[in-house]
């Protein structure tokens, strides 16, 4: 029963959780899902926090002194990353819901090449980026910040 | 291009989907330049010394002065509340099945939305209104 396609789907957190048998891509769709959640809770804590600016000056510098500690440091790195990932891989999965780097449509003769083949190029190049960015924040974050 | 972006948009569900993948294109430039202003100040302060402190109070008060930066900020805060809650949509409608959690997950994400996008919009705005220009 359980092998049925519309059961399968149903899995929820086991195929959330297992790469989806996609290999890497798999992987990256659980990380996208994360580090949007990540993201969100983030956009929603920011929106609170920035909202302090309204109560002027003093406000605004008793909360920022507050994230001066490097635990909150480490957290808005954290977020940092998650955006740089997340957008870049966005990116990726823009171009292929576009149709763009998904190759040209083929007779299945042996030894069949899978589309997620031809994808993966694009996937290494917005990955390196990624990684640039992610270092970059560090980077910032460890030598060049207040 | 084999998806229904251009022709024969009928459902609503993929008109959400097509507005969710604008949000997420426009985000990736929005997004992209105020996370690079506030998180790589180091790296960008060298370029331009104004992008050093981008927290300081007098840098806060420079951008809330002006109406292009507000209005940017009601823009992004848009863009980034319906595609961050399309998506956990997305995924609370996968965990829950139904036709009545459909209807409370979609109400939730409304009201959610629309809490946040008043309180930030509404500070932006009034920051705007009330920042001294001297
Ligand atoms: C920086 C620009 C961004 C880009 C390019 C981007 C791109 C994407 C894409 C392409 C998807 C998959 C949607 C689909 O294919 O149907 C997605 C999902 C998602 N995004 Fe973003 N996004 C961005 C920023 C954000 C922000 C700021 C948030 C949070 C407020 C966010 C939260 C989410 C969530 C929660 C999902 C759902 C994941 C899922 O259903 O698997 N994203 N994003």
């Amino acid at each position: 029963m359980n092998d049925h396609p519309a059961v399968e789907q149903r899995l929820g957190l086991v195929r959330w959780l297992t790469g989806h048998r996609h290999g890497i891509e798999g992987y990256l769709y659980i990380c996208h899902r994360i580090s949007g959640i990540v993201l969100l809770l983030f956009l929603s804590l920011h929106v609170l926090v920035t909202s302090s600016r309204l109560f002027g000056e003093e406000t605004w510098q008793t909360l920022m002194s507050l994230t001066h500690s490097p635990a909150l440091k480490f957290l808005e790195y954290l977020v940092f990353v998650a955006f740089a990932f997340h957008a870049t891989n966005g990116v990726r999965l823009i171009l292929i819901e576009l149709g763009f780097a998904v190759g040209k449509a083929e007779h299945p003769v042996y030894p069949y090449r899978g589309s997620l083949h031809k994808q993966r190029p694009l996937m290494i190049v917005l990955m390196v980026v990624a990684a640039v960015l992610i270092v970059l924040g560090g980077f910032d974050a460890l030598r060049l910040g207040r | 291009m084999h998806c229904g972006w251009a022709g024969n948009v009928t459902d609503n569900k993929i008109k959400y989907w097509a507005l969710n993948v604008f949000c997420a294109l426009v985000l990736a430039v929005l997004l992209g330049a105020h996370m690079g202003l506030m998180h790589l100040p180091g790296l960008l302060g060298q370029i331009n010394p104004a992008w050093k402190d981008p927290l300081a109070w007098a840098h806060v008060s420079e951008r809330g002065r002006s109406a292009a930066i507000t209005g940017g900020y009601v823009l992004l805060l848009g863009l980034a509340l319906f595609h961050g809650l399309y998506g956990v949509h997305t995924m609370f409608t996968e965990f829950f099945s139904g036709e009545r959690a459909a209807r409370r997950i979609a109400a939730g994400c409304w009201i959610a939305g629309i809490a946040l996008f008043v309180i930030g919009a509404f500070s932006s705005v009034i920051f705007h209104i009330s920042v001294p220009r001297t």
